[in-house]
């Protein structure tokens, strides 16, 4: 096995990790945005092993991150719309949700089709999560709670996605163009970067799920 | 390779570089603001619990002074008044002789001796001054005598170690929370027993009070934390104003122990 083989397994090893973790969510009394997260990174774990296996055999998994990256976004906004307080970012969201699906059907029809990597979804999508993860940030730097922030799992978690995403969507979004003008850069970065980012983003989500189990029980 | 590639790469790479470098000014920005608002957040605290220390140690001088105003007022004033109502008794004994109006002339002058001795009684018992005189363990032990009084409860009183003398603001404040403590019990506790135990060693005076009443379930925390300003947070704020720590520790139906350890005037520093 090659050194970029294992580093290229290694990523679905921290997402199993954060998906275990994630399962804390329901042992202890932990709010619904974190069980929906939890949710999010198990359907994740599962989506990545596929797409492991598909890749290792040879076959195109393109098709199964189309799938997979919308409903991970529009999940994402889901829980960012549960823990982010301004009423203005809540409209935001909302007009997301009937945008974003909107959006990702005329890419598919007319735009990128169902062929390749949608990497507009993609682009969209994580800048989208970056956006909701900077509000949240900004909702922390104007609170007058004076608990730690090391302490809130969305700090964590939210680190991971501005890490993450702003890390790989520059990438992601010339996938495409850079596979056409070179297949050994694209891979070399997906290997030696995107799997970084990747490991990073679970190993902050592992901390965000693990910081803190005591919370206020909900009327 | 492509003539564009390295173009594409260094943009990739740089722009990749440069959203980090961004982010991780955004955290530790974010990291920095946290720490100041936890210092100031803990300097406010600090500002409030000097405060409250103040207001507090002004109310009890305050207290203090109207006592010693109201104690001698009692002694130089009522208890003049008293003494020379007793001394006309007494000339009015002396010259008359009907049988009825003597007997009631003595229940009178009987009367009034009671008076004047219970009213010396209250002054000596609120004069700061008379307290520091007499020491902590006469004055407490004159309190659980009129506790004895009322025939509610079967009271032991120990002390332990040699009795070491307490700056008189710190006595008077001690001997307060135990009369507040007294009280409670009398008002609340329906016990039975008391015992008291009072223990000067290792540099320490410490006294527990125990009783075998019906208890309560909070702690002491709770009353710390209450909005309410109840008789208990009053004690142990009071207890903190002097440098003691003062415990209660109570069970429904086990019966309440409070525990109040004071160091040595020598390593206090308040």
């Amino acid at each position: 096995m090659t050194v970029s083989q294992i580093i290229s397994i290694l990523p679905l090893f921290f997402i199993c990790m954060a998906a275990v973790s994630s399962l804390s969510a329901f042992r202890f009394q932990f709010p619904l945005s974190l069980k929906l997260l939890c949710i999010t990174w198990v359907f994740m774990f599962a989506i990545e092993l596929v797409g492991h296996i598909l890749q290792s055999k040879g076959i195109r998994n393109h098709w199964l991150y189309n799938i997979f990256n919308p409903l991970f976004y529009i999940l994402l906004a889901l829980i960012y719309k549960r823990v982010i307080a301004s009423s203005a970012v809540k409209r935001i969201i909302i007009t997301f949700f009937i945008v974003f699906p909107l959006f990702i059907v005329i890419n598919s029809l007319f735009i990128q089709g169902l062929g390749s990597l949608q990497t507009l979804t993609i682009v969209i999508g994580g800048s989208f999560v970056v956006l909701l993860s900077g509000v949240y940030f900004w909702q922390l730097y104007q609170s007058d709670s004076t608990e730690k922030i090391s302490h809130d799992p969305f700090f964590w978690f939210s680190f991971g996605f501005v890490l993450y995403f702003g890390g790989t969507v520059p990438y992601l979004g010339m996938l495409n163009y850079l596979w056409k003008i070179s297949q050994e850069f694209t891979r070399f970065y997906f290997v030696y970067f995107y799997n970084v980012f990747s490991i990073v983003l679970n190993v902050l989500v592992t901390i965000g799920f693990l910081c803190r189990r005591n919370y206020p029980k909900l009327p | 390779m492509p003539q564009e590639l390295p173009e594409v790469a260094l943009i990739l790479i740089g722009s990749t570089f440069i959203i980090l470098i961004l982010i991780t000014l955004v955290v530790v920005s974010l990291l920095i603001n946290q720490k100041r608002k936890f210092r100031y957040s803990r300097e406010l605290g600090d500002m409030k619990s000097s405060f409250e220390k103040e207001v507090l140690r002004t109310q009890l001088e305050t207290q203090l002074q109207t006592l010693a105003g109201v104690s001698r007022e009692l002694h130089d004033n009522v208890g003049t008044l008293i003494s020379m109502a007793i001394i006309h008794l007494q000339m009015l004994q002396q010259t008359e002789k009907a049988d009825g109006t003597l007997v009631k002339l003595n229940e009178a002058g009987e009367l009034l001796k009671e008076s004047m001795g219970a009213l010396r009684d209250l002054s000596h018992s609120i004069n700061p001054e008379n307290m520091d005189k007499a020491g902590l363990i006469l004055v407490l032990n004159k309190e659980i005598e009129k506790m004895k009084r009322l025939k509610l409860f079967a009271i032991d009183f120990s002390v332990k170690g040699t009795e070491f003398s307490i700056d008189a603001h710190h006595q008077i404040i001690i001997f307060r929370i135990m009369q507040e403590a007294f009280q409670n019990i009398i008002k609340h506790s329906r016990a039975t027993a008391i015992r008291v135990q009072v223990d000067y060693s290792d540099g320490k005076l410490a006294i527990q009070i125990n009783d075998n009443g019906t208890g309560f379930s909070q702690s002491s925390q709770y009353f710390l934390d209450s909005a309410e300003n109840s008789g208990i947070k009053n004690m142990i704020k009071r207890a903190s104003l002097i440098g003691a720590k003062m415990e209660i520790h109570s069970t429904i139906n086990g019966g309440t122990t409070l525990q109040l350890v004071h160091q040595a005037p020598s390593l206090v520093n308040t």
